[in-house]
Parts: C-alpha cells; sequence; structure tokens
C-alpha cells in the first residue's frame, strides 16, 4: 500500500514542470503546493511559480527587515527598559520605509 | 546552553533523521522495534526538559515507527500518550525552536517548558524567532527567565507590526465598551444595595459616581446614534425590556 505521499510525490514528479521540481527540492514551495499545481497548465505553472517565489522572498525581505530593526533598537538600549510599543512603532517604520 | 547540553544523548538511526517516506505497510525491522521502545520510554519518563521527548516524538513521527500498531500518527499519540495529535505536534514544534535558538547561540534557562517557547513556534522565521527571544530575555523581569506570557505578548507585538492586526488581535476599544454593557443588561438579579455593598468610603462612592456618569453619558451617545442609524431599535430594547 501506498501512501498519499508518496503517491503525491509520484505524482508531481511525473506531470510538474521540471522548474516547479527544483523548487520543491529546494525546499522553496511545499508538496501540497506543487501538487495543486498540477491542476494548471505548464505555462499557468511557470507563472504561478514565479509569483510564489517572488511573494516568498518579498516576505523573507520583510522578515529580515524586522529582525534588524529589533537588533538595532536592543544594542542601542544601553541598560534602559524595553519599550515594546516604541518597537513596535520602529518595526511599522522600517517595514514602511 | 546549559541544561540541554547535560541531557543523555539518544543515538539517532542510521536513517532516522532522514526525510524518507517510509512505507506504511512495510514491517518494522528489530532494530526499529527496539529504537521505539527506547523512545517511548523516554517520553513516558517525563523528561524535565521537553526538549528530549520533543527530539523522541520527531522520530517517531517521521521515521513512521509508529505504524507496528497503529495505521497513523494520531492514533498512536491519542492511544500510547493520551494527547491530541496538534498538541504533540505544537510540542515537535517547540522543540525544534528550541534547538534552534540554542544553535543561535541563545541560553535557555534550566526550566524553560514547552509552553514558554510556544509563541515563538508562531513567528515565520528562525531569524525573528531568535530576535523575540533576546527581546523576551530583555522584558522579563530582572533576574528571572521570560515566562510564557512574555514571549506571548513579544511574539504577538512582532507578529502585529509585520502583517497588521490579525482576527485574534485585541478587541478594538468600542467593542471593548459595548461588550461588557451588553453583558450588564442581561443581568436578571440586579440590585442597587448589593451593587454597593462593598463602598465603605467617600474616595470609593466619588470614583463610582463618577464613572457612572460617564458610562450613563456614553450609552446615551450610543443610544442616540442607534436612533439615527435604526430608528426603531429603541422600541425593540423598550418591548423586550417589558417583557
Amino acid at each position: 500500500m501506498l501512501t498519499s505521499q508518496v503517491k503525491r510525490q509520484r505524482r508531481i514528479e511525473r506531470r510538474c514542470i521540471p522548474a516547479v521540481a527544483v523548487a520543491l527540492h529546494a525546499g522553496q514551495i511545499s508538496p501540497r503546493t506543487a501538487d495543486a499545481f498540477l491542476r494548471l497548465t505548464p505555462e499557468e505553472q511557470a507563472q504561478e511559480l514565479s509569483r510564489r517565489l517572488s511573494e516568498a522572498h518579498e516576505r523573507e525581505t520583510q522578515h529580515r527587515l524586522v529582525a534588524e530593526a529589533i537588533r538595532t533598537y536592543l544594542d542601542s538600549l544601553n541598560g534602559q527598559h524595553v519599550d515594546l510599543v516604541e518597537l513596535s512603532q520602529i518595526i511599522k517604520k522600517a517595514l514602511a520605509a | 546552553m546549559a541544561i540541554f547540553a547535560q541531557l543523555p544523548v539518544i543515538a539517532p538511526l542510521p536513517q532516522a533523521a532522514s526525510l524518507e517516506i517510509v512505507s506504511a505497510s512495510s514491517p518494522l525491522t528489530t532494530q526499529e522495534k527496539v529504537r521505539l521502545g527506547q523512545l517511548v520510554r523516554t517520553i513516558e519518563r517525563g523528561l524535565s526538559t521537553f526538549l528530549e521527548v520533543a527530539k523522541c516524538l520527531q522520530e517517531i513521527r517521521s521515521s513512521r515507527l509508529y505504524r507496528g500498531t497503529h495505521t497513523d500518527f494520531q492514533s498512536w499519540c491519542r492511544e500510547t500518550l493520551g494527547l491530541a495529535r496538534s498538541s504533540v505536534d505544537g510540542l515537535i514544534r517547540s522543540g525544534e525552536v528550541a534547538q534552534l535558538l540554542i544553535e543561535r547561540g541563545a541560553t535557555l534557562p534550566p526550566n524553560t517548558s514547552e509552553a514558554v517557547i510556544r509563541p515563538l513556534a508562531s513567528l515565520p522565521s528562525p531569524e525573528l524567532q531568535s530576535e523575540a527571544w533576546r527581546l523576551s530575555s530583555l522584558v522579563a523581569p530582572e533576574g528571572k527567565a521570560p515566562s510564557h506570557t512574555v514571549t506571548a505578548k513579544v511574539s504577538r507585538m512582532i507578529r502585529e507590526a509585520t502583517e497588521g492586526e490579525s482576527k485574534r488581535a485585541l478587541p478594538t476599544r468600542e467593542l471593548m465598551f459595548t461588550r461588557p454593557i451588553s453583558r450588564l443588561a442581561k443581568i436578571d438579579s440586579f440590585d442597587v444595595n448589593v451593587c454597593l455593598l462593598h463602598v465603605k468610603s467617600q474616595e470609593q462612592a466619588e470614583n463610582i459616581s463618577h464613572a457612572c456618569g460617564v458610562v450613563a453619558d456614553r450609552c446615551k451617545a450610543i443610544q442616540a446614534k442607534l436612533d439615527e442609524r435604526f430608528p426603531d431599535a429603541h422600541l425593540a430594547g423598550q418591548t423586550s425590556a417589558q417583557d
């Protein structure tokens, strides 16, 4: 008996475009997402993959900015108390900029 | 780092950490059976730290070591541990975050529980989780380790600042006013004397009187606005009051 995971993996390998397989092996998309791509035409798969990867890149950039803002704030504290409201404003400003 | 470094290390199986998909029907090998026994015993011993337990559970899940007796991980969790699958998944996620924090150089106090780490798991990137832990350590009272409340507050602040206020965010000020008013109106056994039993001083009386005046004014403003928007609303209110 094959598990649904095995079936899904085989289905993806059989029917997805190479770019989707590469993204899946690189961990950029999940098997479930890759499976959902199979309902699309090859052109649509490429478009959807590109959209998702650029969104993921944007999110990563955003997370890096937030982490950087927190790090800078903590480094500049000099023993003062942490003000979460102020830090929240700093993060929002960093993201807006 | 201290406590986790002292824990006995459970040697991984050769294929244990791999993400290979194990067929549900393949029988357990002798080695796998022995390994499952070791892992279950470790979990049952209820070690003081969740990190080792989380590692054991992760290995059972990823290597499908439950397949000898159960068809799925969910029923194994329920029948062997008496836990819901979601709780076990949460425990594993928290263990992964704790491991990541240690790898990034964070120092976890010896009594750090899964509940303290759990809110950090909701943050989307390891970098943010790491910074959130650092922030929590500074927000926590001096000389104390971060508690669940602290990490939850810090994580929520970061999430809301990053993604905007979620649906699960605290209710708005307007809802915070009308909800208690609706609840108060539903209390059948209202008695002025009982309400004021605890009032002993002039200062208390003044404070309560002032608050009642403010609430009454606000309620009147709400009624006026409701009358504008829903002209028949006050009629329905009067009818239900008479009933």
